[in-house]
């Protein structure tokens, strides 16, 4: 009879217990949990040219084009707060773009097509104490402002010819194009 | 053939992408990290030099650079050039300072070749990396908005703090949405192709609503 009441006792308990929980579930709200999200995107800058030298055929006395013009994939990605991305080009030393020995070829006898527009002398001085020295720029900076356009690309073609001297030294004559990309 | 080609001649693609161009820090002393990271798959790429410059701007935005005077500024990298393998990254560091309690900046131009060129031109690209340094803010009650037009307003910074707030312009019906840096004692022009009917300036403590 103990054995029996026991087990009824215990019944009982199991229902009550669940038939709790399930009207316990259908009462009982945990208050709402608000998790905050956050990421901080890395800003970026990238610049992708093509090709990495620039040949020219011998011909003194005469304006020769570059073997094939540069041209350089700029992707950005900015904070809204920035401003601008400026490009400039040209060379560190006005007197020496290219040079052969004691033998050079300065800056003002290269120019510069920007993206198809005017050829533009090498010989302008850009800003103070840049890379780009004085009278080695190219033209003046190229602005892209940024309003409304934080994440995006452009590509810019630089077609490059040299006015050679007469006689043009034979040997090898190298120098360094600069190509400056910086967001303000 | 076209691979054969392809093999014979290869095509350099010089690609490379500099993680932050821009950081601003709140305070007057920082350490400061900076990554240049070769995108291409084939050429190693020379960081050649790392030059540290500081500028002004004029009120139209415009940079002029200048070497870093050393009792105004102290800046550490940890090094001055890098060889940086294809698909790899390098990170540089920098450790800044304003030593006249006063904003300062500086632009560090990273110089990028790949290869040699024995005979024509060597493209070199340059990347910089530009730090800021607030040391403090603007005040609100030193900032004038004044409209000069119907399609151009000046922010004028009578204070001696550094920020660098948001605009949004509504112009022509439209939202323009532009950051712009204000410089210490500094007036910037803005300028909008079409007439301006209000602007918000969000800087980092207060913001400003303005309409012509």
């Amino acid at each position: 009879m103990i054995k029996r009441s026991l087990k009824f006792f215990a019944t009982l308990c199991l229902i009550l217990l669940f038939a709790g929980g399930t009207f316990a579930q259908g009462q009982l709200f945990a208050p709402t949990q608000t998790i905050a999200l956050s990421i901080l995107g890395t800003e970026t800058l990238s610049a992708t040219c093509t090709p990495v030298t620039v040949t020219f055929a011998s011909a003194a006395g005469t304006t020769v084009p570059g073997n094939a013009p540069v041209s350089c994939a700029v992707a950005w990605n900015l904070s809204p707060t920035r401003t601008s991305i400026t490009s400039a080009v040209g060379f560190a030393t006005a007197a020496s773009a290219l040079t052969n020995g004691a033998n050079l070829i300065p800056s003002s006898a290269v120019s510069v097509s920007l993206n198809s527009g005017a050829v533009v002398p090498c010989s302008s001085t850009l800003t103070v104490a840049t890379a780009i020295g004085a009278g080695g720029a190219c033209g003046t900076g190229n602005v892209t402002a940024l309003t409304n356009n934080f994440n995006s690309t452009k590509t810019d073609s630089f077609a490059i010819s040299i006015a050679e001297p007469t006689p043009l030294a034979a040997g090898q004559w190298s120098g360094n194009l600069l190509i400056i990309y910086f967001a303000t | 053939m076209r691979l054969i080609a392809l093999l014979l001649f290869p095509v350099a693609v010089f690609s490379q992408e500099i993680r932050p161009p821009v950081i601003t820090y709140p305070g007057n002393h920082a350490s400061d990290s900076f990554e240049l990271r070769n995108m291409s798959d084939t050429t190693p790429m020379q960081v050649v030099a790392l030059t540290p410059k500081t500028f002004t701007v004029d009120s139209n935005g415009n940079p002029t650079f200048a070497d870093i005077d050393p009792t105004k500024i102290s800046l550490r990298l940890s090094e001055q050039g890098a060889r940086i393998a294809p698909s790899q990254t390098h990170q540089f560091w920098a450790d800044i300072k304003c030593l006249q309690n006063q904003p300062c900046w500086v632009c560090i131009f990273a110089s990028i070749a790949a290869g040699r060129a024995p005979n024509g031109v060597l493209v070199t690209v340059m990347l910089p990396h530009t730090i800021e340094m607030m040391a403090g803010s603007v005040k609100k009650k030193e900032v004038q908005i004044k409209f000069t037009g119907s399609r151009s307003f000046e922010i004028e910074n009578q204070g001696s703090g550094f920020d660098r707030p948001q605009l949004e312009i509504t112009a022509g019906g439209k939202k323009l949405l532009s950051g712009v840096a204000i410089f210490p004692g500094q007036t910037r022009v803005i300028t909008t192709d079409a007439p301006i009917e209000k602007i918000r300036i969000a800087f980092t403590k207060f913001t400003l609503h303005e309409k012509p």
